[in-house]
């Protein structure tokens, strides 16, 4: 022990040798001290077994994907039921110290003597003294029952109500205080008392205890009989069903054990009866094979194919999800590397759209929601090669889907298609946290995948494995290193931020770019992959440069790439004879032409057309019917597009200066390019080989001859040339293209052909979800073509026709394309643009555009503008420029404006003044004849409306937002240096309510403007555009604005100032709009509890006019005529109620004739008034005066019908106290007013003059009345 | 930190006028006033006080923001005779006399009840 004390305590985690001893010798004495540990592991009683049971259960019953309920991700906590358990309140001491317990005298303990045991201690006899020895109790309980149990526990209560515990414990405290009774009575007592219970209970009630009690022996006997059965079985039949006959000589078989023998048998059928079973109406969970595909339960799957297993259902094979994830756990390695494996193929092939229609909830939200990314993190932490390897393909698999990167591949070369979408999620709500590093990993998981696993600490891993794998051999490591570039991808994708993080990480970037784009070039060894360029690396390095020319340009810098991609483009060239096995080309070649469009390293291309790219170029020909070959051609043609665009620009801008430019880029350079590209697409049209893209090859070409030409063109150079290169491109290739056959398939297939919008993409991981890519990329090439034809030679459009002829045939396949389209973009209030709509807009405009100028005489059909018009609100976010476009095209186009409107204006019977007087004096015609007029005034100022719109779409326009799409229309002047090359997926340019334009900011004080004409400008405007759509009965504003929007967007205009209606111009509008809105009998179809798109809600808005009203209306007609819209009838009560009892001073100055309502009167009278507090305020504000017949005529109108209605109304017997109420008030007052009373009592019916009375109340009106005041 | 004085809500800034009167003038016979540091307690009174004039067709005013310590109120009326500066005259006499009516029965009834004690 001393010894113990004087030596020097170790460390207890240090390396020392004896560490390990010392670490036995404590376990050791731990053991042998038979301590109890301070924790233990506690039982639960029944209730997690039942609750479990209950999960189960659940689990069965919902859907066949759930997942939530996987119990070891976030365990179950059960709380230990403690209602049992004393709870003892410390005692409270009047003293500083407690009280030391005394034993007692020892002499009385000598006395005792425990039963059963010879000696005891004076410790137990203590013990047995106070009645705390367990063993005595026993011993005593055992002499006790001996009476009880004679007498069962009542089987009637049961004493569920009570919950589980004390619902027991009473039924005992019930019972005891029952026995207890009966022992003090005697026998005869006994039976005295049962009679009489007997004789006074409800013999029914009698029977059925009875029966009751019966029952309960019957089912103890029945349980009995069985159990008995059973063994019996078990012990003849088993025994011949084995199936394996049991030698006595094997060493411990000489009896057997049937029980454990179970498993040897064979599994039962897999059963039908479990998939059409009544109790899983909703499904049966789904099970997967090891390929991911979903087993069907009725197939007899053979044992061997190893999917059967010890589950739940043995005999089912394949694996749940729910077993997959806790497979995925198991410290069995072969087991976690089968489990990830399988959810790997499950999750690849659930983003293929495979179990779209088996399944009942789309699946990879729900993997999300259970947890799987912590899962593959977890794994991706694993040492063993393994794991991790089919770790980072799960989550590659998860995260980026190979179809949406296989398709945006494929568009890439498309006019346009150098975009790249920005996958980011909506913005983070926090909640009530502050901050974004407040939310735990899982709440952020919720809202951002992609950002949660910036979380994770995964660059450092990456740049682990990568290290790792660098050792192991190359054919194992491939898969995993590209699957760890599509992951890394896919993060870059997400957003500029989270590319800037990525580009931060030096380690990792260090590490990729020395790795997979290294500055000396080996020769290509089979199966190489460190060292060697990896196309997924220069992948990586084009998304991060799209987002930004100052990420591209801190990415050359930093890495010198310019020097490694000319090495490597040198190397391509010189070093291998054949090129068809050089994958990589095609990629390096897609990066260098981000950057150029960036503006960066046009120069060293430049410098290398003449000895590197023009070989190449040549090489390719001789080599072209390949797969390859032609993927690396169209790489190299939309790098010459590229490298045209940027000389264009770069020329404008520097055109005044006097710069030396000598050492830069110029024309010459590009100059013979014209010939090759030509060349190059001849070429594809000699070619058949099936295999080959060549509509890819063709769709390039066009796009680089057009971007030539324009270019040429709009630096002047050599225009006498011009008109001799349209018609030798006319000739050698384009009219050829028209005329093959393979076009023509392409124009007959884009009725079918429209971009999807996704159904199964959480909203914490947005992709994009093509399934196939379209024609469009080929028909924008070969119409933006046309367009720069038609503008070089301005007589082609009259004489040839080309694209009218090409698409409006006698099928009309164009036009049900766009029928059809125009019923997708107004199909719903909140439609989303998929990504590869984008093409579609860009054709349709063009399409538009070039038919308009080939038929040059005729009006076009209407449908064109209304597609163009629709098309506006789906535009992505940074096609300003086609959104100008779009918008030039369609308001300067007034042959379809003056067009004669269908529907005949008509008469407005209902009001019978010609004109209104406004507040201010003004008269207001409200003839149809002037509003016609009014339509025409606007259509007028279409150009200056113009220029109004066209300046919103650009409010909202940052400069980083200026996007090379303007490069692509030929916008070249407006350009900045510092743009992006990417959208975001889904924002759009502008939203649904743009015709409003900047009202609904103005409303909300976002957009405040002082001076008085700015505002009215823009008020004009406004209602001269909408003014305009609405007569022209506009498919924007029926289908994709709502109609209350459209009506208050409008009444709105009386908040924008104490005067602004009173403007004789606004005034105008504002009586026509009425009548607009009343024809389309849209006054009576609000939808008042909803909100105003981009706007407050109703009630809110209503509010806002209510109080203006009160404020600065001068009791004006027309405004007058507006409030009071939403007081109708048919709307809500609250609304009148706020009118009429919240803000009762309006009362005073609503002074409105019924004639001067115009649109219809009935509505303020039928249906009838329900609310009593309303009832009860008309009479109220009847009889004090506020409301005088002489004053405001409409609202006494309104208060003597409802309340006449009233009081008339026989059926209201539950409010008959106040119908007599207000009669004994009318009369009252009738002594001082007697015509009020009159009017009330006799009142017949409502007319535009006034209240119309009865000369002589009917019989029945007399009866009622008289009892009534009785 | 940022928070305006409390005094803004009710001291005048010097050279500001209590109320500023100004004709409107694309409505007949109709006046804007705009009162200075004053706020609902005062207008609510006025409004009520003008719509109980018969002559006034129109009272209404609004407080134009939270943070602007003024209220401005718009009085029409029916006659060319009768102004609405007339109007408010009246309403503001009346107010006047109603409150010092108001003080001397709270005068008076304060004294009766100290003389019964």
């Amino acid at each position: 022990m001393d010894n113990d004390l004087r030596v020097r305590p170790k460390p207890k985690f240090g390396i020392s040798d004896d560490a390990e001893d010392e670490m036995l010798q404590y376990q050791e004495l731990f053991q042998r001290s038979n301590l109890q540990p301070s924790a233990q592991v506690v039982r639960e009683p029944t209730i997690k077994r039942q609750q479990s049971n209950e999960n189960e259960d659940r689990k069965k019953k919902h859907s066949n994907v759930d997942l939530t309920q996987t119990t070891v991700m976030r365990p179950h906590i059960i709380e230990r039921d403690v209602s049992t358990t004393p709870i003892q309140l410390p005692k409270l001491v009047s003293d500083s110290f407690p009280r030391a317990k005394h034993r007692g005298g020892e002499d009385d303990l000598d006395k005792i003597t425990l039963p059963n045991v010879k000696k005891a201690s004076l410790f137990a006899k203590q013990m047995y003294r106070d009645g705390k020895l367990k063993a005595c109790k026993e011993l005593e309980q055992t002499k006790r029952p001996a009476m009880n149990q004679e007498i069962s526990c009542s089987s009637l209560l049961t004493g569920i109500g009570l919950g589980e515990v004390t619902g027991e414990r009473e039924l005992q405290r019930i019972h005891d205080e029952n026995i207890d009774r009966l022992k003090s009575m005697d026998e005869k007592e006994i039976l005295d008392e049962k009679e009489k219970l007997l004789n006074s209970l409800d013999p029914k009630l009698i029977a059925f205890i009875r029966k009751r009690n019966k029952k309960g022996e019957d089912i103890i006997r029945t349980v009995d009989k069985g159990n008995v059965e059973k063994m019996d079985v078990g012990n003849e039949t088993v025994s011949t069903q084995l199936p394996i006959d049991i030698d006595s000589r094997w060493i411990h078989m000489d009896s057997i054990e049937y029980e454990k023998l179970e498993w040897i048998k064979d599994l039962p059928k897999p059963s039908v009866q479990r998939t059409v079973d009544d109790s899983h109406p909703e499904g049966v969970p789904a099970r997967f094979d090891f390929k991911g595909n979903l087993m069907s339960r009725t197939v007899d799957v053979p044992v061997t194919a190893a999917l059967h297993h010890h589950g739940e259902e043995p005999e089912a094979a394949g694996y749940t999800l729910e077993e997959l994830f806790h497979l995925s756990r198991s410290t069995v390695l072969q087991q976690r590397v089968l489990a990830l494996q399988t959810l790997s193929n499950i999750i690849r092939q659930a983003h293929a759209g495979i179990y779209d229609i088996e399944l009942q909830l789309p699946l990879i939200p729900k993997l999300i929601e259970a947890g799987i990314l912590f899962l593959i993190r977890w794994a991706m932490d694993e040492q063993i090669e393994a794991i991790y390897m089919i770790a980072i393909e799960c989550l590659a698999n998860l995260i980026a889907p190979k179809k949406d990167e296989e398709i945006l591949s494929k568009t890439m070369h498309w006019p346009c298609g150098y975009y790249e979408p920005v996958l980011t999620p909506a913005e983070i709500q926090l909640g009530d946290k502050k901050s974004e590093s407040d939310l735990t990993d899982i709440e952020i998981l919720e809202q951002d995948l992609v950002k949660c696993l910036f979380r994770m600490n995964l660059f450092k891993r990456i740049v682990y494995l990568f290290d790792r794998m660098k050792l192991l051999s190359p054919l194992t490591i491939l898969n995993p290193v590209k699957n760890t570039f599509h992951i890394l991808i896919r993060m870059a994708r997400h957003s500029m931020t989270s590319a800037n993080q990525i580009f931060e990480e030096r380690e990792l970037m260090d590490f990729i770019i020395r790795e997979f784009i290294p500055e000396i070039i080996i020769p290509k060894e089979e199966g190489h992959i460190y060292e060697h360029l990896l196309p997924e690396a220069l992948k990586f390095c084009r998304i991060l440069a799209s987002h930004g020319s100052t990420l591209a340009y801190n990415l050359i810098n930093r890495y010198e790439l310019h020097q490694r991609l000319t090495n490597h483009l040198v190397a391509a060239v010189n070093l291998s004879l054949s090129l068809q096995d050089n994958t990589t080309l095609s990629e390096l070649l897609s990066l260098w032409r981000i950057f150029i469009l960036h503006g960066h390293m046009a120069n060293e291309f430049g410098s290398l057309i003449p000895t590197i790219i023009l070989p190449l170029c040549r090489m390719c020909i001789q080599q072209m019917p390949h797969l390859i070959i032609s993927k690396i051609l169209i790489q190299l043609i939309t790098l010459f597009d590229a490298l045209i665009v940027y000389i264009t620009k770069f020329i404008l801008k520097h055109q005044k200066s006097s710069e030396d430019s000598t050492n830069v880029i110029n024309w010459s350079h590009i100059h013979g390019l014209f010939d090759l590209i030509l060349t190059i697409a001849k070429q594809t049209l000699i070619e058949t080989d099936e295999k080959i893209d060549l509509e890819a090859l063709r769709t390039t070409c066009l796009s680089c001859l057009a971007s030539f030409l324009i270019g040429q063109q709009l630096l002047t150079i050599n225009l006498l040339d011009l008109p001799t290169k349209v018609r030798q491109i006319r000739f050698q290739l384009f009219e050829p293209i028209l005329r093959l056959k393979s076009t023509k398939q392409l124009i007959e297939s884009i009725k079918f052909e429209t971009a999807i919008t996704s159904t199964n993409t959480s909203a914490n991981l947005p992709t994009l979800t093509q399934r196939n890519t379209s024609p469009f990329g080929f028909l924008i090439a070969l119409l933006r073509f046309t367009n720069i034809m038609y503008q070089i030679d301005k007589s082609l459009p009259d004489s040839s026709k080309f694209i009218s002829q090409l698409m409006l045939t006698k099928d009309s396949e164009i036009v049900v394309y766009i029928k059809k389209m125009l019923n997708k973009l107004t199909s719903s209030v909140t439609r989303k643009t998929p990504w590869f709509e984008q093409y579609e807009h860009i054709f349709l405009f063009h399409f538009v555009q070039i038919i308009h100028q080939e038929k040059s005489t005729h009006d076009l059909p209407s449908i064109y503008y209304e597609i163009l018009l629709t098309l506006l609100p789906s535009l992505l976010k940074g096609y300003h420029y086609l959104a100008q476009e779009i918008l030039k095209f369609v308001l300067f186009d007034l042959s379809f404006w003056k067009r004669s409107n269908e529907i005949e204006l008509a008469d407005l019977s209902l009001v019978t003044n010609e004109s209104l007087c406004l507040a201010s004096n003004e008269s207001i015609k409200i003839s149809p004849s002037h509003r016609t007029i009014l339509y025409e005034r606007a259509v007028e100022h279409l150009p200056s409306l113009y220029t109004y719109y066209k300046n919103i779409f650009h409010i909202n326009r940052s400069s980083i937002d200026l996007n090379i799409c303007d490069i692509h229309f030929g916008n070249l002047l407006q350009i900045d240096d510092s743009f992006k090359l990417n959208i975001h997926y889904s924002q759009t340019l502008i939203d649904l309510t743009w015709p409003y334009g900047l009202l609904s900011s103005l409303y909300t004080n976002v957009f405040s403007i002082a001076d008085n004409d700015k505002r009215l400008d823009i008020i004009m405007n406004t209602l001269r555009f909408v003014y305009i759509l609405e007569m022209k009965n506009n498919i924007i504003l029926y289908k994709m604005v709502t109609k209350t929007t459209r009506f208050a967007m409008i009444a709105g205009i009386y908040l924008l100032g104490s005067d602004v209606f009173l403007e004789k111009n606004v005034a105008d509008y504002l009586v026509a709009f009425l009548n607009c809105f009343n024809e389309q009998n849209l006054l009576q179809k609000l939808e008042t509890r909803t909100s105003i798109q981009s706007l407050m809600t109703f009630f809110d808005f209503y509010r806002l006019l209510v109080d203006q009203y009160e404020a600065c209306s001068f009791g004006d007609v027309l405004y007058s005529n507006y409030l009071l819209v939403p007081l109708q009838q048919i709307y809500d009560v609250q609304l009148r109620k706020h009118v009429w009892i919240e803000h009762s001073t309006i009362l005073k100055y609503l002074r409105l004739k019924p004639d001067q309502i115009l649109f219809s009167l009935e509505t303020f009278f039928i249906p009838y008034e329900n609310d009593p507090d309303l009832i009860r305020y008309y009479a109220q504000v009847l009889l004090n005066g506020t409301i005088r017949k002489t004053i405001q005529p409409l609202l006494y109108m309104i208060a003597v019908h409802h309340l006449n209605v009233f009081l008339y109304d026989q059926t209201r017997t539950e409010q008959s106290d106040l119908q007599r109420n207000i009669m004994k008030n009318l009369q009252m007052a009738s002594r001082n007013d007697k015509m009020l009373y009159d009017e009330i009592v006799y009142y017949k019916t409502f007319s535009r003059d006034g209240p119309v009375i009865f000369e002589s109340l009917p019989l029945i009106r007399i009866n009622w009345f008289q009892k009534l005041l009785q | 930190m940022n928070a305006p004085a409390t005094f803004e809500s009710f001291l005048l800034l010097d050279g500001e006028k209590k109320i500023v009167v100004e004709k409107d003038t694309k409505v007949p016979n109709a006046v804007v006033f705009t009162i200075s540091k004053e706020d609902h307690t005062l207008a609510n009174m006025l409004r009520a006080q003008l719509l109980k004039d018969p002559e006034v067709i129109f009272a209404g005013y609004k407080i134009p923001h939270p943070l602007e310590h003024k209220v401005i109120l718009r009085v029409q009326t029916a006659g060319h005779e009768y102004s609405p500066i007339n109007a408010m005259e009246n309403a503001i006499k009346d107010l006047i006399f109603e409150m010092d009516m108001l003080e001397d029965r709270v005068k008076q009834a304060i004294a009766n009840r100290q003389n019964a004690e």
